[in-house]
């Protein structure tokens, strides 16, 4: 009180004007700001919320669709056991169609292991050396398998000059649901 | 002092609770207070105290007081109004060569020492603004009172634990007190009041409810009724006295009425000689028909023998539109200090209020939105899990779509490139990278061989983007061969692994 009393009135002006503006923006930062953020992030999660519920709306009208195509696919539709026990069965199953086929397989070894919301891929890296009707042979073995195994990639030379039997490297793998 | 932070919208809620005013006279013999209770409709008369205090010392006055304090209202709203008799007053009926209030303020504060046998810091002055004349005069009735008579009875009731906001001159509030009662009697004419107390009597002109005179004679009921052959004729002399006094002054006309009024019960018969003495009608009113019967309070407290309870009555109903102030300047500073200290807390508490009451609005909308939001997330709840499911199997069956898509898609790659790669071609490299990306290498007999397997190539369904990316000759056994590679891109390929 003495302190504004000893002000003029142009500086008790500038006072009461600092006051206002102070007053007005520690309640702006301290109480409206909050509440209107608050406010937005409701009316937010409440829009989102309904996109969600009319998206899945049609997602489900589609549902006696998606059903029948996943009674379709049941065969391929394995769930996952722990990774060693699926990499020991990818690797049995190669080893089993390479020996079907006589494909001479020189090495082969686990690639590890990609994962995502819904699957998971096993490969494999396997080098081998055979006649190329042998190599024909066991591709069609792997990606005619009730498993989803797939020859991912391939190089294919022969294994030297004029010889008839070639060396093939290629990465084989298999996905398996969660 | 004018209020900085004055609040109407409180303000106005003040008549909707009662308030209590207390009037306090102690400045004779005797000590003489009243209560009102202010409600929301009417004013009503509370309480009326007297103790006569002669021979009694300060403790002793002190000590009455703080008994009345106490016996009254204790509640916080109460307000309390001092009074100062006129024989304690020096009025002057003088004029001001101005108009403006402000003008007139500072002349009066000049001429102030020359007006009294005091110094301008020993008195206390306020005056009443009679009238403009000659156009540019304005006719005053000066008030003026010692400080220290003031500051004694202030000190006195702050002893006693009691605050006066305001003091006021009794004969003033009583004046206008009798021109309410007689508001269609005397209508627009001057009247005269003649007010007499125990050892004192006050005479007053008015014109409406403004004092335009004011005259005290030191003779009361006690000296009249107890020697009254020997006082009577002097009481008569002093009132024609007072009024040639006023004649003098040339302040108004002259007045139409007289009303006496006070501790008349035993001078009812005065009313002959008056009138004998002013030639003009006289009007005895006793102190019950002015204020009106009390409730709570009986006819002989308002009405004792001898003694005028008027000076501590009129104050309570005239208090707000009394012009007088006898306070001093001090004490309205630190009033109006405190007042605006007041009306900055409550003009704080109501906009804390209003902000609060703004914040509840939004709360509640907070608290609103997110019901409905938990409730349409629960309705729902059922519908989504459904559909999350459906989703993942979905995306189970595309991912095994896409893979099936692409089987097979390297043994045709090899079969095709086996039934268009000619004889003079012969390869060394075949290889598919990721994402369908596919060379070839080898070895041509010429280099127009290796353009039209390209050729061959770009036309077949299997590949597309076919580029030479490189064509060197060299020479094996004299004979001139062609190394190159083929790059393309399987047509179908899968651009992404599950």
């Amino acid at each position: 009180m003495a302190y504004l009393s000893r002000l003029n009135k142009r500086e008790k002006l500038v006072f009461y004007a600092a006051a206002v503006f102070i007053s007005i923006a520690l309640i702006d930062r301290l109480i409206v700001g909050p509440i209107f953020s608050r406010m937005r992030l409701l009316d937010e999660k409440i829009k989102v919320q309904k996109e969600l519920v009319k998206k899945n709306a049609r997602i489900v009208s589609e549902k006696d669709r998606v059903l029948a195509a996943a009674k379709d696919y049941a065969v391929y539709s394995r769930k996952a056991q722990t990774s060693e026990e699926e990499v020991a069965f990818l690797l049995g199953e190669v080893e089993k169609m390479a020996r079907k086929t006589s494909l001479y397989v020189v090495d082969m070894k686990p690639l590890g292991m990609e994962e995502d919301s819904i699957s998971r891929k096993y490969s494999v890296d396997l080098n081998c050396e055979s006649q190329m009707e042998q190599i024909m042979g066991f591709m069609y073995e792997v990606e005619s398998s009730d498993r989803l195994l797939v020859v991912e990639t391939f190089n294919i030379s022969p294994k030297s000059k004029d010889s008839s039997i070639a060396k093939c490297n290629m990465r084989i793998s298999n996905v398996i649901f969660l | 002092m004018k209020k900085k932070f004055n609040i109407p919208g409180l303000n106005s809620l003040a008549p909707m609770v009662s308030k209590d005013l207390v009037c306090f006279d102690f400045v004779g013999d005797a000590i003489k207070a009243a209560t009102l209770k202010e409600l929301p409709a009417k004013k009503a008369l509370s309480g009326v105290y007297y103790k006569d205090v002669r021979g009694l010392s300060r403790e002793d006055i002190v000590n009455a007081l703080r008994e009345f304090a106490q016996s009254s209202s204790k509640r916080a709203q109460r307000d309390v109004i001092a009074t100062i008799p006129s024989n304690l007053v020096i009025t002057k009926n003088i004029e001001i060569p101005s108009q403006d209030p402000k003008e007139i303020k500072e002349i009066i504060n000049l001429q102030a020492g020359r007006l009294t046998p005091y110094a301008r810091e020993e008195v206390i002055i306020d005056y009443v603004r009679i009238g403009t004349f000659r156009q540019s005069y304005t006719k005053l009735l000066l008030i003026i009172v010692n400080k220290d008579v003031v500051k004694k009875q202030l000190g006195i009731l702050e002893e006693a634990g009691i605050r006066a906001n305001k003091i006021v001159l009794s004969s003033e509030a009583m004046g206008m007190m009798v021109h309410q009662h007689l508001k269609f009697e005397v209508q627009d004419s001057p009247f005269c009041l003649i007010h007499t107390d125990f050892s004192s009597t006050d005479f007053g002109i008015y014109i409406k409810d403004r004092q335009i005179f004011l005259r005290s004679i030191s003779m009361g009921a006690h000296q009249l009724t107890g020697e009254k052959e020997k006082y009577l004729p002097r009481f008569i002399d002093e009132l024609k006295k007072s009024f040639d006094a006023y004649q003098a002054e040339d302040i108004e006309v002259n007045p139409s009425l007289v009303v006496f009024t006070g501790a008349i019960d035993d001078l009812k018969d005065l009313e002959v000689m008056m009138l004998d003495a002013f030639r003009m009608p006289v009007r005895v009113l006793s102190v019950v028909d002015l204020i009106g019967r009390s409730d709570s309070v009986s006819k002989d407290l308002i009405n004792p023998r001898s003694i005028s309870m008027l000076n501590v009555i009129a104050p309570l109903f005239k208090s707000e539109t009394a012009v007088i102030n006898l306070i001093p300047e001090e004490v309205k500073l630190r009033q109006a200090l405190e007042e605006r200290g007041k009306d900055i807390i409550r003009a704080g508490v109501l906009v804390m209020t209003i902000i609060l009451f703004i914040c509840g609005i939004f709360l509640v909308h907070i608290y609103l939105k997110s019901e409905y939001l938990h409730k349409f997330a629960s309705k729902f709840k059922g519908l989504n899990e459904e559909a999350s499911q459906i989703e993942k199997d979905f995306s189970k069956v595309r991912i095994i779509r896409n893979y099936l898509s692409v089987r097979g898609l390297s043994l045709n790659v090899l079969s095709e490139l086996y039934d268009l790669t000619p004889l003079e071609v012969s390869l060394t490299s075949i290889r598919l990278k990721e994402k369908g990306a596919f060379s070839i290498r080898g070895e041509a007999s010429s280099m127009s061989a290796v353009f039209s397997y390209v050729n061959d190539l770009e036309k077949s369904t299997s590949f597309k983007n076919v580029k030479t990316k490189y064509t060197s000759k060299k020479k094996v056994d004299n004979q001139e061969l062609v190394d190159f590679e083929i790059a393309a891109v399987l047509e179908g390929a899968r651009e992404e692994a599950a």
